[in-house]
């Protein structure tokens, strides 16, 4: 990549030929790709092209079959269980289905967004009598997702769009350098995904965090992200600012074939 | 503190004061733990008096008589088998377990029938004036007070059946009906009753409506609807129910003997009185072989059953 | 639809249910013969006894039946009631809270979804053998201990203690206590085993050690059923706390044995009804609590 000096030190994520076997199927195929500190960018394919592999793998969750994964100037592989806690301390993730823990109060999940960072008697200690300051930073970061007013509530009485934000809170909570988002519309509806989407590009904005999120909908992605990166049955097929992706690209991206394009028309047929 | 952070800080107290909560479950789960916690030290039960001199001696002969006879006489492993198949043969042995069983078979077949029987009238969607006519339901009248009245007896029936323990039943109706394996199977029967009726009646108003309203629609009466709707549609439940109950019932089997029936127990408090240790504590373990297997096969019964269709 | 054919051969099709409803019936057949039964046993020996012991439920006594004592000591049997009563509900809540305690444990150690943490972090020859050898060897260990604990039956414990260490009130709690341990550990480790695992992984995503992500991820998920089980528990604990009574313990069963036998038959149904008001008003209490906490 380049090899300008000040934008190697600002590489977050570097991946080298990396590929993902799973038995017979293979869900990466030799992605390469570099993202660095402060991007903002859009991972967009169709279901099932990878996009939740590369993340996990980004997250330090999976390692992948073969390939270079360096991850803050290190390489996955030598990172032991201790560094490898402070790496997912240091990295939000947000999911699709939120994953809020139920039963708890909303401040309570806020709080469990510093796990990583504490040990089992402290954790036990804010989880059971939360301090003032934990209040005060759950309450500022409930605040910045727009529901303060719902710091005491039961976290699975509210709707899917609030617990949304409330995981978003978490994550912020967590005060990580990295934000990892796996879909984090795919079940709400056009008005509350701009919304979730505006939110997180503003905050990754204010703190200067790095911004990795997968995608289906291509207008929404453009729309966000300054970058966009297509990948489809595992590869890469482009990786460029979204002002220069072209309908091309995109028809490209989601066109279907053979046995596919068989059952679609016998969807619609 | 900032002046911002402390307007933050009465924001969140007022957030607290106003959260959502139960006054009934905080009350009632806080009393229950206190409960807990102040019966282990309430002075009723001494730690102390466990490790007491007599106890300990207590404890050593125990664990000396542990060991069947003829291995504590060092005549060898094929000694103390020979021991164990004796008392297998003998009537403590396999027809004692025979008849453990067969008392919670019986037992459990009964209060399958009594509680089928009693389900209906103890089922909300079938008491009531109007059953699966969902645009008729009125709460009025004098035959939906009825109706209700029969409910509210039913459900109390169940709860007076499951309140009193099979034990206890057993000991009163051995009065009665003297030593023979009815009183056992009577006294399992009446609790089991009790417990599957409710958990039949909470199962019948659970069930999907959709087909009980069509045969509803067509005319059918009470019976009808549940004999042709909703047994058949629950039967899967019940089955799974019975099988769960069938277990305890065999567990409480084995120690209703006790009493002087003729099952496991019966044995096992001889062996005690008669202070023939390594005999009880080797008929108890057959008794928790037996709790095992039936375990085991009902488990597996559940399985085919839940995979039936 | 099947095809006429294909019907002939089968006029009333029997599934699996029907099986086992059919032979449940035959082997309840061989039940009654093993057994030698016959409704004739069921004619009861001594018919006036069994009048005076129903007709007493209409007169339940508060004073002593016994001539000597009657008038001596008022509301003699209204007082060992409430004793008894009371020693009922101090065994039972004494011997769940012990077996709460060992349940606990036990479904922590039997919860296999723990011991399986993720592989990334488990890749050290020492770490896998942790997570693969180990951790199922401890769950399964944890999963037959309990399983043992409950097929002896409480009250087969209480004879083995008796004869173990004689008599006291601390040997009849541990006697409950034990099979108790067993059932709320498998149920307990059944529940954790089977509450959403998606919130754990998140939390595992943010660095949680294992130990975090059992108490703050799957702990809180299956709380609610567990807090709803141990409830349920609580009431049978209440029944065999009552039976224990039978074999010496100063619970309610001790008072009602010894009116038995004495044939003071209104003193029974004082106790009768004492123990059905209690477990009538247990049942009334946690069936309402266990509907909130479902909600």
């Amino acid at each position: 990549m380049s090899a300008d000096p000040k934008v190697q030190d600002r590489i977050v994520y570097d991946l080298q030929e990396v590929s993902q076997r799973y038995n017979s199927t293979t869900a990466l195929d030799s992605v390469s790709l570099t993202i660095t500190s402060g991007e903002i960018l859009a991972i967009v394919g169709p279901s099932g092209s990878g996009k939740s592999t590369l993340l996990r793998i980004l997250a330090g969750a999976q390692r992948p079959s073969t390939g270079h994964v360096m991850i803050r100037g290190r390489m996955l592989r030598d990172y032991s269980p201790t560094t490898l806690r402070e790496l997912r301390a240091a990295t939000g993730f947000i999911h699709q289905d939120h994953r809020l823990v139920p039963g708890l109060r909303v401040s309570q999940n806020v709080l469990l967004g510093r796990l990583g960072q504490s040990s089992l008697m402290a954790s036990w200690r804010s989880f059971l009598f939360p301090s003032r300051s934990e209040l005060l930073e759950a309450h500022e970061v409930l605040e910045r997702v727009g529901i303060e007013e719902k710091l005491f509530e039961r976290s699975d009485r509210l709707s899917g769009g609030q617990q949304q934000r409330v995981a978003i809170a978490r994550a912020l909570y967590q005060a990580p350098c990295t934000l990892l988002a796996d879909e984090p519309i795919a079940s709400l509806d056009p008005i509350r995904s701009r919304d979730i989407l505006k939110l997180l590009t503003e905050v990754a904005a204010e703190r200067g965090l790095t911004l990795v999120l997968s995608m289906h909908d291509l207008a929404l992605a453009r729309e966000f992200c300054p970058r966009l990166i297509g990948l489809r049955h595992g590869q890469v097929d482009f990786d460029k600012s979204s002002s220069d992706v072209t309908q091309t690209d995109l028809d490209q991206l989601y066109r279907l074939e053979g046995k596919e394009r068989i059952e679609d028309r016998a969807i619609q047929g | 503190m900032t002046a911002l952070a402390s307007e933050r800080m009465t924001q969140i107290e007022q957030l607290r004061r106003d959260r959502p909560r139960s006054r009934f479950l905080r009350w009632s789960l806080s009393a229950f733990v206190l409960l807990l916690v102040l019966s282990l030290f309430s002075g009723e039960f001494g730690f102390e008096q466990v490790f007491s001199p007599r106890r300990l001696q207590n404890l050593e002969n125990f664990l000396t008589e542990t060991l069947p006879p003829p291995i504590r006489r060092g005549e060898g492993l094929a000694a103390g088998l020979a021991w164990a198949s004796d008392i297998l043969m003998s009537p403590k042995g396999f027809p004692a377990l025979g008849k453990t069983l067969a008392i919670s078979i019986l037992s459990i077949l009964l209060a399958f029938f009594v509680a089928i029987l009693l389900t209906p009238p103890g089922s909300r969607s079938l008491a009531c004036p109007e059953p699966y006519l969902p645009g008729l339901a009125s709460a009025k009248g004098v035959r939906s007070f009825l109706w209700n009245v029969c409910l509210h007896f039913c459900r109390f029936f169940y709860v007076f059946l499951r309140a009193i323990p099979e034990y206890i039943w057993a000991f009163l109706l051995i009065q009665m009906f003297g030593f023979s394996a009815w009183p056992a199977i009577l006294a399992l029967a009446i609790h089991n009753s009790g417990i599957l009726g409710k958990l039949f009646s909470e199962t019948v108003e659970n069930l999907p409506p959709e087909s009980t309203i069509a045969l509803r629609g067509i005319g059918a009466g009470r019976a009808q609807l549940f004999w042709f709707s909703l047994f058949p549609t629950g039967l899967s439940r019940f089955l799974v129910y019975f099988f769960y109950r069938w277990e305890t019932c065999i567990r409480e089997s084995t120690v209703l003997g006790m009493l002087g029936i003729v099952s496991l127990g019966y044995y096992i408090n001889d062996a005690q009185a008669t202070i023939n240790t390594p005999e009880m504590l080797f008929l108890i373990f057959l008794g928790s072989g037996l709790v095992l297997l039936g375990d085991l096969f009902s488990a597996l019964i559940r399985y085919l059953v839940r995979h039936a269709n | 639809m099947r095809s006429k054919a294909e019907l002939k051969g089968k006029p009333f099709p029997v599934g699996i249910r029907g099986w086992v409803l059919i032979s449940a019936i035959l082997v309840g057949l061989w039940a009654w013969l093993y057994l030698g039964l016959s409704p004739r046993q069921l004619l009861p020996g001594d018919a006036s006894s069994i009048g005076r012991f129903l007709a007493a439920a209409l007169s339940p006594a508060l004073d002593s039946q016994d001539p000597g004592l009657g008038e001596a000591v008022r509301y003699i049997v209204l007082q060992n009631a409430l004793h008894g009563l009371g020693r009922t509900v101090l065994f039972a809540a004494a011997s769940l809270l012990l077996s709460i305690l060992g349940g606990f444990v036990l479904g922590f150690l039997a919860t296999s979804t723990w011991w399986a943490g993720d592989t990334i972090t488990s890749r050290g020859p020492l770490r896998r053998l942790l997570r693969q050898v180990f951790g199922p060897t401890v769950s399964a260990t944890a999963k037959i201990l309990a399983t043992l604990l409950r097929s002896v039956h409480e009250l087969f414990w209480a004879l083995i203690f008796l004869a173990a260490f004689g008599s006291g009130p601390l040997t009849g709690v541990l006697a409950l206590a034990l099979p108790f341990a067993g059932t709320l550990g498998k149920i307990y480790a059944e529940m954790l085993e089977e509450s959403p695992s998606a919130p754990s992984k998140a939390l595992r995503d943010l660095g949680a050690t294992r130990l975090q992500v059992f108490f703050f991820g799957r702990l809180p998920a299956a709380f609610p059923d567990m807090m709803a089980y141990t409830l349920y528990r609580f009431e049978c604990a209440l029944r065999s706390s009552a039976v224990l009574g039978f074999f010496g313990y100063p619970t309610i069963g001790y008072f009602l044995k010894l009116s038995f036998e004495n044939l003071y038959y209104s003193e029974v149904w004082t106790y009768l009804y004492g123990l059905f008001l209690l477990i009538f008003l247990v049942d009334a209490w946690s069936g309402t609590l266990r509907r909130r906490l479902a909600t």
